[in-house]
């Protein structure tokens, strides 16, 4: 964004802050949707889940001290509040995250919006079998293409750890897709 | 299945949205954002008119309540005073004839009177002779 601080004061300025929300809207559903995409898979899950990730950017970007970026800010509500929503369905019904996880790729065989064939498929099942992090660190460079350093900001890992854990999550991958 | 180097090939998530999603998506988030503005200057009009109301209330009923009870009291206790008066000025009215609180009584008056009085025969003869020298006249009738 040109210039965060000007943006940042039109957010929390009465006056501008209508307009400000609406560019934010803009700028980061399309990316923000798919980021949680990723990790929810469904698109109903990714609706709701999107929605309370910008009704926490909006209240509380007032206390944004601008200690990071906006976007790895607005990423990492966006993350958490994926993980939390997984782990309440987890609870709710009574499995584990992992079961949660194979059960919505099962069901994105029926789903009118995922228009996958089998190799996708296949890759989302290899991908359920990463630790948690290597999932995310995956999904963020191979399907969302960010860069490292915007990685390292929102998840809060140096670069060369990102760089070992995606080299480590692919070789799996790659692995798994040869053998099943 | 072949080998795939996930560094040279490219595989789409595969992930679709329904047509016009985010269209939708940002006028909704926009509207909850105008609604979420809004009844914060509502809510605080509210809560000062709940305030004000809830005040007027315990004002009112604070003041309308002793005036009830003590207007209520006033009724019970002139009653009771008026029927104790009307007792004290009967009985201590010197001027007020037998035959004028006979007057005032009805026939059921009498009737429960004799039957509280339980008179016998006896009892009237003494009466009467105490208390009238021509007796003689009431025999005749």
């Amino acid at each position: 964004m040109q210039d965060e601080k000007a943006f940042l004061s039109e957010l929390s300025n009465p006056k501008t802050q209508n307009d400000a929300f609406k560019k934010l809207l803009e700028l980061y559903q399309k990316p923000l949707y798919f980021h949680i995409r990723n990790i929810v898979l469904n698109h109903d899950d990714t609706d709701d889940v999107l929605q309370n990730t910008f009704i926490k950017v909006f209240s509380n970007v007032k206390n944004f001290k601008g200690d990071s970026k906006l976007y790895s800010w607005m990423y990492r509500i966006a993350t958490n509040e994926s993980l939390t929503f997984l782990q309440q369905k987890a609870k709710k019904s009574g499995i584990s995250n992992e079961e949660v996880q194979n059960k919505a790729i099962n069901n994105l065989e029926s789903d009118v919006y995922f228009e996958g064939d089998e190799i996708q498929l296949k890759l989302q099942k290899a991908i359920a079998i990463l630790p948690e992090k290597q999932q995310l660190v995956f999904k963020m460079k191979y399907f969302e293409e960010l860069k490292y350093e915007e990685m390292s900001e929102i998840l809060d890992t140096s670069v060369g750890a990102l760089k070992a854990s995606y080299h480590i999550a692919t070789k799996k991958i790659e692995e798994f897709l040869k053998s099943n | 299945m072949k080998n795939i180097n996930l560094n040279n090939e490219k595989i789409e998530s595969g992930f679709k949205v329904p047509e016009g999603y985010f269209e939708q998506f940002e006028s909704k988030m926009l509207n909850q954002l105008v609604v979420e503005k809004e009844p914060k200057v509502i809510s605080l009009w509210q809560n000062k008119r709940v305030w004000m109301t809830s005040i007027a209330a315990v004002l009112l009923v604070s003041i309308a309540l002793p005036v009830y009870f003590s207007m209520n009291d006033t009724t019970t206790h002139t009653n009771t005073v008026e029927d104790e008066t009307i007792e004290t000025y009967l009985a201590m009215q010197p001027t007020m004839t037998n035959y004028e609180i006979a007057t005032e009584l009805t026939n059921e008056d009498f009737a429960s009177l004799e039957e509280s009085l339980a008179l016998n025969d006896d009892a009237v003869e003494l009466y009467l002779e105490e208390n009238y020298q021509n007796i003689d006249l009431y025999l005749n009738e």
